[in-house]
């Protein structure tokens, strides 16, 4: 066996050595368009987790919430109740309700992460959803909630089904509301 | 996507390689779309002079965006909100053409209409820790309320009192120095610990209502000084535009938490924070939210129809202000 022999099969074992690596990243690339996203985990706070998984192993993050859990639990804890926010009202009738303000303040970070990631909107809709149809909430605070939904879906066309639907649950003294608001816009 | 087979070519896999390995690993991410324009921030900053007005207790003239003299009993605190909530409301981006009635209201569409109502409307800032009683010379003080301060505006009250007290009249004492009170648009304003605790756009609004108060729209009513005199509320809710009783069925029933009367303050405020949800540029979503929030609730508070407001049944907002008793 001469150099030249040595040589070839050399090259041949580069050559082999190479087209197993591209065969192998072509069947992964077609795995990960053909198979369902990594997760379809919604509020859990281990996403956190799988968000730290996927980034080291340089996979997509799409189909992954950034909102936690303890995000929409305190989103929930402060939903203002009608009682609260009339209470409020009694001792300090010229202000805006403290728990209005509250829950507004928790919102706005929510609803940033909603605009940018359509599974953060899908996990903050369904909170938003029950925010809305609940009688026990102020109705401003549900206003509130049916108005971001169709901020949402304004942002995710696909969502706009769901703003549509929740429409049709809310009471009407909530929708008679932003119709006091609709009546001021051009 | 290029299927498989195109990549396993024998002479040119190397370029190949490359190719299909970087096509491989940009197509499964996703492009995060920034939803924030990094435009430039509208509105005029009028009157950003910070010099001190050389009174003996040395308070500021000038807001941070709006022309308004700081009392020198104002808490840094207190003065902090008020320069950030002011900076807030000549520099946001807002087009007001969008809300029916808006400029003229305002007088204008932008920012820059917004101070100048604000302006007109709001000349001093008190602390909320400040007794104005005390502060109106040849007043009697009373005693202060131990309650938290959000913001008010007595200005119409201050006016009231001057008004009791002819001939002669009263002054008001700002800075060590005794102010002529010649009208409700004296424009006097207090600031209090629940205020600085807010998000900007609230406060900003806030600022924008309590303008609001400073408009006795129509003159006052010789009766009214007389109960002023006497301690009875006023009758003529246009002067000062107050807020009154919110009547049976309404969600705050019983409560002096309601417009009785077209055009008040609880409109005003309404109608700038939905200019900021709605057009705002250079605004957070946590401002928005809190700016949306707040319109909500003021628009709980009018007991008349908003939507016949809006559609010019109620008549067209009047911003004039008179110091004329009839």
């Amino acid at each position: 066996m001469n150099r030249r022999h040595i040589l070839g099969i050399f090259t041949l074992l580069l050559l082999g050595g190479l087209f197993l690596n591209l065969y192998e990243r072509e069947a992964m690339t077609i795995e990960e368009q053909t198979e369902p996203p990594p997760t379809i985990v919604t509020t859990a706070d281990e996403k956190m987790d799988i968000n730290k998984t996927l980034e080291k192993k340089k996979m997509p993050t799409r189909s992954v919430s950034s909102i936690t859990s303890s995000e929409i639990r305190k989103l929930r804890n402060s939903f203002p109740d009608k009682g609260d926010v009339r209470t409020e009202v009694e001792r300090n009738p010229h202000r805006t309700p403290e728990s209005l303000v509250i829950f507004a303040t928790n919102m706005g970070p929510l609803m940033e992460k909603a605009y940018k990631n359509d599974k953060d909107a899908d996990v903050l809709i369904k909170a938003l959803h029950d925010c809305a149809t609940d009688d026990n909430v102020a109705r401003s605070a549900r206003a509130l909630c049916v108005k971001n939904v169709d901020k949402i879906a304004k942002t995710h066309p696909q969502m706009k089904g769901r703003a549509e639907e929740l429409r049709s649950d809310v009471s009407p003294e909530v929708l008679k509301l932003l119709e006091k608001r609709n009546s001021m816009m051009r | 996507m290029k299927p498989a087979h195109l990549c396993i070519l024998p002479f040119f896999m190397i370029f190949i390689l490359a190719s299909c390995s970087g096509g491989g690993g940009g197509g499964g991410g996703q492009r995060e779309e920034d939803g924030t324009s990094t435009g430039t921030t509208g509105g005029t900053t009028t009157g950003d002079t910070g010099s001190t007005t050389g009174g003996t207790t040395g308070g500021s003239t000038g807001g941070n965006g709006v022309d308004i003299t700081y009392d020198s009993e104002l808490t840094p605190q207190e003065k902090q909100a008020l320069d950030s909530s002011t900076k807030a409301m000549a520099t946001y981006s807002i087009d007001g053409s969008r809300i029916k009635y808006f400029s003229q209201v305002f007088g204008g569409t932008k920012s820059s209409s917004v101070v100048n109502y604000v302006e007109t409307r709001v000349n001093y800032a008190l602390s909320g820790e400040t007794n104005y009683h005390d502060r109106l010379i040849r007043a009697p003080a009373s005693i202060l309320r131990n309650l938290q301060v959000f913001a008010f505006n007595p200005s119409t009250s201050i006016w009231y009192d001057s008004k009791v007290a002819e001939p002669g009249g009263l002054k008001i004492r700002i800075n060590g120095k005794a102010v002529d009170i010649n009208s409700s648009r004296i424009g006097v304003m207090q600031f209090g610990d629940l205020y600085v605790d807010s998000p900007a756009s609230l406060q900003a609004a806030t600022i924008v209502h309590e303008a609001r108060h400073s408009d006795c729209t129509g003159g006052a009513l010789a009766s009214d000084i007389d109960r002023h005199e006497q301690g009875i509320p006023e009758e003529n809710k246009k002067c000062g535009h107050l807020h009154g009783f919110c009547p049976p069925g309404h969600i705050y029933e019983g409560q002096l938490a309601c417009d009785l009367l077209p055009w008040g303050a609880y409109i005003m405020d309404a109608m700038y924070s939905v200019a900021i949800v709605e057009t705002c540029n250079t605004c957070s979503e946590t401002d928005k939210q809190a700016a949306e929030a707040n319109a909500l609730d003021a628009l709980e508070r009018p007991a008349y129809s908003v939507e016949d407001l809006f559609n010019g049944v109620l008549g067209p907002p009047d911003m004039s202000s008179s110091s004329q008793v009839r």
